[in-house]
């Protein structure tokens, strides 16, 4: 014990004890700029995601007024615009729309600022992260005034309560505090919030399937029923064999086309890696594994927004 | 959906696609003025309706009386396999139909 003090005290000792400890420090942490690759990534990412969810969100109704529309027209019904503009045929509310459109805009800018302000930098960067989160979740709110209650409504505003309180804690530079706090949102209320998004997707995707399996059988009919005239023309009949080779397709292509729901799977397993790093002790392992995880989001959407331009050259 | 495991909202939906999509496969085998045709029209558009208003509104699927439904329209479902692809079977599929439509309003007017 007496040598190592004596040694402790040794001008060159304390030196190569300071060499060791600042090369420690430098492996450990991470320059700040090496956190905006992922930022950015994330944030590309998220943009591909919740512009498929708005595609998604925006075709349902106009798919089910189409499909009203052939329903008519199969049955030879008068179409007028009391039909049309039945509340019932529609499966979402302009308001209801706009709702989830801000609650991804939110998801997006909560997960933005998760990873600010686990970086290294985050006291000079978090308040913009910040503000803009908080911008979002001013929106989110005011959308949430008004539709009705119900189970999206109350994991948007258990949401935007915490989110609210995070951009707080970051506003006023309590970091630590801001980042515990982000933590628990992601891994209870975003977690839960982008899955009831997801089956809001996956719902809408047997709607499209309902809808394409009716239209299967019309294309049919209309040949079959040419078919069966007297003197068919073959004009026609080529004309309904081509629309039930169209049909066909899309029918056939239909489990490709799940639109921006795998994208929303992509998004929530993003979502968890930002909260593992969060959580973790931040060495250059840690944003490796980090940059590995929001390059395979960003490969994931990329899939994604193929699928997404196919439904809308399919169906716009 | 395995049996022992409780129906959510999302797998009514599922199963009410998947039973749409097997009587549009039956319904092309017959011309539009059959009896048939009509019939199963029809069923197509209330299963069509019934689909649309789940998806549209909150159903809460953790009820006693949910779960009561579920467990008949799977019963329903079962029967169905057992005649739907057979067009010769269409007057035993139909009832089966008609049953299965009965449960699904049932399910969906617990939505508030």
């Amino acid at each position: 014990m007496y040598n190592i003090v004596k040694k402790w005290k040794n001008e060159k000792v304390r030196k190569l004890l300071y060499l060791t400890f600042s090369t420690f420090m430098l492996v450990g942490c991470v320059n700040p700029a090496a956190y905006r690759e992922p930022i950015t990534r994330f944030q590309q990412a998220s943009t591909v995601v919740i512009e498929g969810a708005r595609i998604e969100y925006g075709l349902t109704n106009k798919r089910e007024r189409d499909a009203l529309i052939d329903r008519l027209v199969a049955q030879r019904a008068k179409i007028n615009l009391n039909t049309l503009n039945d509340k019932e045929m529609r499966i979402l509310s302009s308001d209801g729309l706009s709702a989830r459109m801000a609650a991804l805009d939110a998801l997006a800018k909560q997960g933005q600022l998760l990873l600010t302000l686990a970086s290294s930098d985050a006291p000079a960067r978090a308040k913009d992260a910040a503000n803009s989160l908080d911008d979002a979740i001013v929106n989110l709110s005011s959308s949430l005034g008004k539709v009705p209650s119900d189970e999206f409504k109350n994991k948007a505003e258990d949401f935007a309560t915490i989110a609210a309180e995070v951009t707080k804690l970051a506003l006023e530079a309590k970091i630590n505090q801001a980042l515990d706090k982000a933590i628990t949102l992601s891994e209870k209320d975003v977690l839960a919030l982008i899955k009831l998004l997801r089956t809001d997707m996956s719902v809408l995707h047997e709607r499209r399937r309902s809808i394409l399996s009716n239209a299967r059988v019309s294309a049919t009919d209309k040949y079959n029923e040419e078919l069966a005239k007297h003197s068919h023309n073959p004009e026609k009949l080529q004309k309904a064999a081509s629309e039930i080779k169209k049909v066909e397709d899309a029918w056939d292509n239909l489990p490709l086309l799940l639109g921006a729901g795998p994208g929303l799977d992509a998004m929530a397993q993003a979502h968890q890696k930002l909260v593992d790093y969060a959580k973790s002790s931040k060495n250059p392992q840690d944003l490796a594994e980090l940059v590995e995880a929001t390059d395979a989001f960003i490969t994931r959407t990329k899939v994604i927004a193929d699928a997404i331009r196919t439904i809308r050259k399919t169906e716009e | 959906m395995t049996n022992n495991k409780p129906m959510t909202r999302p797998d009514l939906i599922r199963l009410i696609g998947n039973v749409l999509t097997e009587v549009d496969v039956l319904r092309s085998n017959f011309d539009r003025e059959t009896e048939e045709r009509k019939n199963l029209d029809n069923i197509r558009d209330a299963l069509d309706t019934y689909q649309r208003k789940i998806v549209r509104n909150v159903i809460n699927d953790n009820t006693a009386k949910f779960k009561e439904h579920a467990t008949s329209l799977k019963k329903i479902n079962e029967d169905l396999r057992q005649t739907i692809k057979d067009i010769n079977k269409i007057a035993k599929t139909l009832e089966t139909l008609v049953e299965f439509v009965k449960v699904v309003q049932k399910a969906a007017e617990l939505m508030p």
